[in-house]
């Protein structure tokens, strides 16, 4: 009998230990911002540029937080699933979303998300620029340049397939400029995230990449081949790959992976939060991963993000209508 | 060797013996099975390091495959399905006053079929991921449907009832946006819906809060066997009569460890079949040989390491507590699948290697922990359940701090308990459920890759197998019901 009623009270020892862990982290309230750790959307999957980006803050900005991040993947729609659940958030500063510029500017011209890109969030930082995302085969595909791939293609109408991260995003529009002009046909099969749409290449399910900027180290393994880059100017690490623009595309994919919270965020808690993650990108860890995956330093205040991603839309929906990938906008800004 | 020196680290120690204990714990009581656990426990590990909480979940599902032997042995209860088979022998073992080898090499069989379990995996699991990366959008439906497939035919009552909530669980792994588009879908303009129902509240509800119900309704009446448990080890008969038995019930059970759907339950059945075909004194069966104890506690033991590999490797659970632990992966951010071994070594070979340690441990906690088990058994269950209630309750709030969430998992919890009621078996939904997103994902990329035709399903070599085994399955399963539906016709042609 007695035994009996030590292991019960065993049995209740450990609950209770169990519970008294899940109370104890969860931290006595204090009256002050941030009472508990911060949860982190990240609005691609594990791998992909944007998850390596908001991963590797944590490193400075938690401890200029005083607070642990937890971050979520939430991939899907070109990142706009985890906008629209950060849009439905409160404003009480414990949820952000890393995501890259495409999903406020580009995404939302193209479908018709449940979320206003320009009055839902509250930007809070800009961080890192990934203009050098390519157009990317297997080592082993016939294509050695980009004009033989071009001719293939035209030749060869909806014999290409490529994969990409997502409609709408900088990728999938840089393929559509391209088809719009050249009259050509192919087929874009959409992956939650970039890493997942290389591996769909490497895995020989698709012909061509559009490819995030987490390609790099692949291409520099010599695994992939680059056709060409996206950016304003050549990639400094693969300086034979020509730009779009080079080619004769009337486009230049401009993409900062920023980091939001829900509209009419507090003043106060903007203030901290910004103040963190600037402490995030600040740290050589960060800097090291940047240069890594092939992205550059691109520092934004809050108020400067907004007015670069009021300026961004309204240069998108002009290049978007001109090469005729639309009409008018599928989602209203505000 | 990586791995040890992660697995060994002081703290992923603690949570490989947290994990034992609770796992086996588990095993020992009937009602919470593995699922039930791990998800109730799902919220704690938020808190801690992304190995050390696979660490101590898989350790749960392992230490289960102990446990649940015991109370079969002792008190004819399995403590979970994998189990059943052993009461057969096990219990009369127990009440011929040999209940110390029967437990013993239950133990020791456990150990070794856990432990070689282990070593395959380390050795397989490499090759079978470069494999994976041939796995593309056609193969991975394909192998979805397989494993839905098996789920619903290894169900243990109705397959028309099990198909059912396997689609249920399908369509409700569809509340949310889009994956692609980003259109919402059966929201109903919730925005909690928007980001669909999670995991979590959904097996603490079906798996927890539905087994508290249904407990409420049973006054348990245990008859605790009477015999003392004498020596504790087997003799060298023991050994000798069971050797080949332990060998053949690991390989059995490794091999059907790695089939979506339910492996470790079935190795146990099979492997139990086997030994009795092979045996020399089949009559012994059943009348407590101890055989009959070895193989299937070893096969049990080596399906739960081996169905590890389809879930590392190609990211697909093949069972209902590894779909959770998969959901444990996902909420740590890490994707299990082909490149989980590249990108995430430390958790890949520390998980692996904390395995074989949780098995060392195991084997040294439950020999003498046996005659306690059983006490534990005794605690009464107007403690323990209000308890396991508190437990989800507060499991399910703090995942999110949402009391959305709560509901979630009260709805399930009531649904769980006339699942139950109605004989309806949880496991196909939420498998269906966690599988749903992959589902259509790869379904979608598939279909836009070969421009809406089904017919490259059929062309592609792995997927044209696969297909056509699940196909085999749905077929198979209603030739008994067209076999009696023609009796039938023919008894009433010859009344006429």
């Amino acid at each position: 009998m007695k035994r009996k009623v030590k292991l019960s009270m065993l049995f209740v020892a450990t609950v209770s230990f169990i519970l008294g862990q899940l109370v104890l982290f969860e931290g006595f309230a204090r009256c002050e911002y941030p009472e508990k750790p911060v949860t982190v959307l990240v609005s691609f999957d594990a791998g992909s540029t944007s998850d390596l980006i908001a991963r590797m803050l944590a490193v400075g900005a938690e401890k200029a937080l005083g607070t642990r991040l937890i971050y979520e993947n939430r991939g899907g729609g070109a990142g706009t699933v985890a906008m629209a659940l950060l849009a439905n958030a409160k404003p009480d500063g414990y949820m952000v979303c890393a995501t890259p510029t495409d999903t406020i500017a580009y995404v939302p011209l193209m479908l018709k998300v449940p979320f206003k890109p320009l009055k839902s969030f509250t930007p809070i930082i800009g961080m890192a620029a990934a203009a050098n995302t390519a157009l990317i085969v297997n080592k082993d595909a016939p294509w050695k340049t980009f004009q033989e791939f071009i001719e293939y293609a035209k030749k060869n109408p909806g014999k290409i397939r490529y994969s990409s991260a997502g409609v709408g995003t900088g990728m999938h529009v840089a393929m559509e400029v391209i088809a719009k002009k050249d009259g050509i046909k192919w087929t874009h099969i959409p992956y939650k995230s970039a890493s997942g749409a290389r591996m769909a290449m490497m895995g020989g399910h698709v012909e061509a990449c559009s490819a995030g900027a987490e390609f790099v180290p692949s291409a520099r393994q010599g695994l992939v081949r680059v056709l060409a880059t996206h950016g304003e100017k050549r990639s400094p690490q693969f300086p034979d790959a020509p730009t779009l623009k080079e080619l004769g595309y009337d486009f230049t994919k401009e993409t900062i992976h920023s980091m939001f919270g829900p509209g009419n965020l507090p003043p106060e808690i903007l203030n901290k939060l910004e103040m963190a993650f600037t402490k995030g990108t600040e740290t050589p860890e960060f800097k090291a991963l940047i240069e890594k995956i092939d992205c550059t330093p691109a520092y934004l205040s809050s108020k400067d993000l907004d007015r670069y991603l009021k300026e961004l839309w309204g240069r998108a929906e002009k290049v978007f209508k001109e090469a005729e990938i639309i009409k008018e906008p599928a989602t209203q800004p505000y | 060797m990586y791995g040890f020196s992660i697995a060994l680290q002081p703290e992923n120690l603690f949570f490989c013996l947290v994990g034992s204990v609770l796992g086996t714990l588990v095993g020992v009581l009937p009602g919470i099975g593995p699922p039930g656990a791990i998800a109730i426990l799902l919220p704690v590990t938020f808190k801690i390091s992304t190995t050390g909480s696979i660490i101590m979940l898989a350790g749960i599902y392992y230490g289960a495959m102990y446990g649940g032997s015991t109370t079969s042995i002792l008190v004819n209860i399995p403590g979970e399905t994998a189990s059943v088979v052993t009461c057969l022998d096990g219990y009369q073992m127990a009440l011929q006053g040999r209940a110390g080898p029967a437990l013993g090499i239950s133990a020791f069989g456990s150990f070794i079929a856990g432990t070689l379990g282990v070593v395959g995996l380390m050795l397989f699991a490499v090759p079978l991921s470069k494999m994976a990366l041939k796995f593309g959008p056609h193969e991975y439906f394909s192998l979805i449907i397989l494993g839905l497939t098996f789920v619903t035919y290894l169900s243990h009552g109705s397959m028309l009832k099990a198909i059912m909530m396997c689609f249920l669980g399908l369509m409700l792994s569809n509340i949310g946006l889009d994956p692609i588009t980003s259109t919402p879908r059966i929201t109903f303009n919730v925005p909690e819906l928007f980001d669909g129902i999670g995991i979590a509240p959904v097996a603490m509800g079906l798996f927890g809060i539905g087994e508290v119900l249904v407990n409420l309704e049973q006054t348990v009446t245990t008859e605790l066997v009477k015999t003392k448990v004498k020596n504790l080890f087997p003799s060298k008969l023991d050994w000798v009569e069971s050797k080949w038995a332990l060998v053949r019930g690991t390989l059995v059970g490794f091999v059907l460890g790695i089939l979506p759907g339910g492996g470790h339950v079935v190795a146990s059945f099979l492997s139990y079949g086997l030994e009795k075909r092979v045996s020399k004194h089949p009559e012994k069966f059943g009348k407590g040989a101890i055989e009959g104890v070895a193989s299937p506690e070893s096969a049990n033991n080596s399906a739960a390491s081996s169905s590890f590999i389809p879930l590392m490797t190609l990211g697909i659970p093949p069972n209902v507590t590894l779909s959770i632990l998969f959901g444990a992966f996902l909420i740590h951010g890490i994707t299990p699948g082909p490149f989980l071994i590249r990108d995430y070594p430390d958790v890949f070979w520390g998980v692996l290697s904390s395995m074989y340690v949780g098995n060392v441990m195991l084997l040294v906690l439950n020999l003498p922990l046996i005659p306690m088990w059983v006490q534990v058994l005794k605690i009464p269950g107007k403690y323990l359940y209000p308890l396991i209630l508190l437990f989800c309750l507060i499991g399910a709030y703090s995942m999110n701090n949402s009391v959305f969430d709560v509901f979630v998992m009260i709805i399930f919890g009531v649904l769980g308990y006339l699942f139950r009621k109605f004989e309806f078996e949880g496991a196909p939904l939420v498998l269906a459920f966690v599988l749903g997103p992959l589902l259509d994902m790869n379904l979608r990329q598939a279909l836009l890759m070969s421009k809406g035709s089904f017919i490259d399903f059929f062309i592609r070599p792995i997927s044209a197998v696969t297909l056509s085994v699940s196909i085999l399955l749905l077929v198979s399963a209603t030739f008994p019901f067209v076999k009696k539906r023609l009796q039938q016709y023919r008894e009433s042609v010859d009344e006429d």
